[in-house]
């Protein structure tokens, strides 16, 4: 029960941006996104369920649960859309091991095909079905319209605010921006909104300076909130400028919309399909062209590309990743990346190395993981 | 038929002096059972006969292991299944996966083994399909592969999560049956559904075939050992590229089985059912017959003998059967039949778990079966392997060792 007396909406985890919030916010649940990562001892804890070998994020998620992490517990289901292997087995071990309940659903990979367009669709219907028996609210057509519109503009202000960093001067660091997008996913969205359009109007009003610090690029696998030591040692140590990220808890997310002018079931289906691809998606070459598009109009003078150990997609697909921005000639350092203290200096002798021979000029340095 | 039952061939035929051969030493050694020695021989030259018939001017494709065989035999095709690479591959091949596409050191064995193994063939042919449920990273793998111009079909199969049924698992199966019609075409041009149908049959029957031997094997365990139940598991959907051949050697094979059981001899080997990977650490199972065990189940690739339902369009049946035999990739819990099944029929007195290091998803299914299996008092053991030849690893030995001491 709420302070109120009312009845506290149910609460629907999930973990990955490929999961329409609109439809849970539609249906009157609060949509949670957990994740949070950064922290080796709750890893420890989730590899008990798992394996060493597994990816860290994955295993944070289940420790999170075995640790009784208050966010995480407060979820009364999760849905989970088959991104990759070891987070739909995370969400099974979960359910498993912690009894929580959770509703599976399948991603097409292969996103322009039409059999992947009509099947995603089907797939978005089963999870209105079982939002709704979550819930007990049925989801009208209208209020998942209006719940479409509602991220839509949550988006486009992420959108705006990420392109003010086009400036030579970004008004906002990359540390600042990731703060921005917890908002989305931890605030309401219209509280969220509000707040993204107060924030937008005071930093486009920022005076111009003449400076121009080194623009870097993050791609790669997800940058959890509290894995923050390689922002922190970008920006604040090293001087850099994070002007754009190609990460789903970056920009990524929010620089396209879902369409308003298709049935709402429809448009969430098509709209998820044809975001911003991750590398879990086919063909990676799509991917490949998303990043080099958001490297040109940032105009980034270096990537910071990270891959979780143990990221299937992301370590394995790195070294196509470099060659791409090799032909290019944009410089990039490949990070295999961990949520252990241990590797701290070492992250920072390689980064700062990276760094010095950009400043020299050095451009075509590509210093692998 | 030859006039006298065949001898056994573990306890009898096979010298001690085996147990330290590699695998492919091992494979060329005669095992006293002519059919065994003679699908031994159908491994040992199967990856060179797929090149032979790509110089013939035959179409060749790797894939085939799984649910797609029936839609490659269909296209006139010959199969070659790429894990089956990994009898090729040793440390050098995942050394120059990880050189090459700079892999790191942490990703799957069987992925970097294979990856090397297609590298070094790149002048061969090129044309690979890949199931994408089946593996997220042979699914990047396969991405980056294209760069080194290999032409690969994504069978984007639908991920079949636990307990699905009714109106889902059908829209399952529709996507499935669009996606295999995709392969069809990619495969041949157009589509037989007549020729496909032909091909179920034989695969059915051939299925039943092996099943046969299994279930002659657990009557009667002295006749053949582990490694040998193993090839012939592994060519039921790829036929090793000869599908009348092997056929024929099933035959003989139950042929030899039925003789050798009918003289009644008494066996102490103890049952185990296997679950998960087939790796080629030859030497884990080659370690079951030393240790008076052999493992009388391949359970989970096992779910890829379910027969196909005849009763439905062909390319309907495939799709099904894909989605109902998802096995590892599929929820954990729905394997649990399949192996509570295989330990009643075979009376197995434990399981092992066998997944390679770094793979995404069994790790977790097999915490998950554990629980379920300790709960009912049943002994299992996970190992942690690597999929390329070599010895296994001396960890894996002694655990081994001392789980077989255990449930004896």
């Amino acid at each position: 029960m709420r302070g109120d007396g009312g009845v506290q909406p149910k609460r629907a985890g999930y973990f990955c941006v490929y999961t329409p919030v609109e439809l849970l916010a539609a249906a009157g649940a609060t949509p949670v996104r957990l994740f949070k990562g950064g922290d080796a001892n709750t890893v420890n804890s989730g590899e008990v369920h798992t394996r060493s070998f597994f990816c860290q994020f994955a295993q944070y998620s289940v420790g999170a649960f075995r640790e009784a992490d208050p966010l995480y517990r407060s979820v009364d289901k999760l849905y989970h859309f088959n991104t990759c292997d070891q987070m739909k087995k995370a969400v099974e071990a979960i359910g498993e091991f912690f009894d929580v309940p959770y509703r599976m659903l399948c991603l097409p990979r292969e996103r322009s095909r039409p059999a992947a367009r009509e099947f995603m669709r089907r797939e978005v219907e089963f999870m209105q079905r079982d939002v709704e028996e979550l819930t007990g609210n049925r989801v009208s057509e209208a209020a998942l319209g209006e719940a479409i519109a509602a991220y839509n503009r949550a988006r486009r202000w992420l959108k705006a605010i990420s392109e003010l960093r086009k400036l030579d001067d970004p008004p906002l660091t990359g540390g600042d921006y990731l703060e921005l997008v917890k908002a989305f996913y931890y605030l309401p969205v219209d509280k969220a909104v509000a707040h993204f359009e107060k924030l937008h109007a005071r930093l486009s009003e920022e005076p111009p300076t003449v400076e121009r610090p080194l623009r870097v690029m993050v791609s790669g696998g997800i940058v959890a909130d509290g894995d923050d030591r390689l922002v922190e040692l970008l920006e604040d140590e090293l001087g850099t400028r994070i002007v754009v990220e190609d990460h789903c808890t970056g920009l990524r997310p929010f620089y396209q919309e879902i369409p308003e002018d298709l049935p709402p079931l429809h448009a969430l289906a098509d709209g998820y399909l044809d975001s911003a691809p991750c590398a879990r998606m086919k063909p990676l070459s799509e991917r490949l062209d998303f990043t080099e598009r958001l490297a040109r109009e940032y105009r980034v003078d270096a990537i910071v590309y990270v891959s979780l150990k143990f990221c299937s997609c992301y370590a394995i697909t790195g070294n196509a990743f470099s060659k791409r921005f090799e032909k290019l000639g944009i410089p990039v350092l490949e990070i295999s990346s961990d949520y252990s203290e241990s590797d701290l200096g070492q992250l920072r002798t390689r980064v700062g190395a990276f760094l010095e021979l950009l400043r020299k000029g050095e451009t075509d340095v590509r210093v692998p993981a | 038929m030859s006039a006298s039952p065949p001898s056994p061939v573990v306890q009898l035929a096979r010298p001690r002096e085996h147990v330290e051969l590699s695998q492919v030493e091992y494979l060329k050694a005669r095992t006293g059972s002519p059919a065994i020695d003679r699908i031994f021989d159908l491994a040992l030259t199967y990856i060179q006969r797929a090149d032979e018939a790509h110089r013939a001017g035959r179409k060749v494709v790797y894939g085939g292991g799984m649910t797609d065989a029936p839609i490659i035999h269909a296209a006139d095709t010959f199969p070659c299944v790429f894990p089956e690479l990994g009898r090729l591959a040793g440390d050098a091949s995942v050394a120059l996966a990880e050189d090459h596409f700079r892999i790191a050191r942490e990703t799957c064995s069987m992925v970097k083994a294979t990856m090397g193994e297609l590298l070094k063939r790149k002048p061969l042919f090129k044309r690979l399909i890949n199931y994408c449920s089946l593996c997220e990273p042979y699914n990047a793998a396969f991405e980056v592969l294209k760069d080194e111009g290999y032409d690969i079909y994504s069978v984007d199969l639908p991920y079949r999560p636990e307990g699905v049924s009714g109106e889902r698992f059908d829209s399952l199966v529709d996507f499935a049956e669009q996606e295999l019609l995709g392969l069809a075409t990619w495969l041949g041009g157009a589509y037989d559904e007549v020729r496909l149908g032909s091909e179920i049959r034989r695969l059915n029957r051939l299925h039943a075939k092996v099943r046969r031997v299994l279930d002659l094997q657990v009557a009667s365990p002295d006749y053949i050992g582990t490694l040998e139940t193993l090839f012939v598991w592994n060519g039921a959907n790829h036929n090793y590229g000869v599908p009348g051949e092997y056929e024929a050697l099933l035959d003989q094979l139950i042929d030899e089985l039925e003789r050798f059981a009918a003289r009644g001899v008494e066996s102490s080997r103890v049952p185990i059912v296997w679950a998960g990977g087939r790796g080629q650490e030859f030497g884990l199972y080659k370690l079951f017959d030393d240790l008076n065990g052999y493992i009388a189940s391949w359970t989970m690739t096992g779910l890829l003998l379910r027969d196909y339902d005849e009763s439905l369009r062909p390319l309907r049946a495939v799709a099904h059967n894909t989605v109902i035999g998802m096995g590892g990739p599929g929820g954990s819990k729905d394997q649990l039949p399949h192996l509570e099944d295989a330990i009643r029929r075979t009376g197995s007195k434990g399981i092992v778990f066998y997944g390679y290091f770094g793979c995404s998803f069994s790790s977790v299914n097999f915490e998950v079966l554990k629980k379920h299996f300790n709960q009912q008092g049943i002994p299992s053991l996970i190992l942690d392997g690597s999929f390329q030849t070599g010895a296994p690893s001396g960890q894996n030995v002694t655990r081994l060792k001392a789980f077989m001491e255990m449930v004896q």
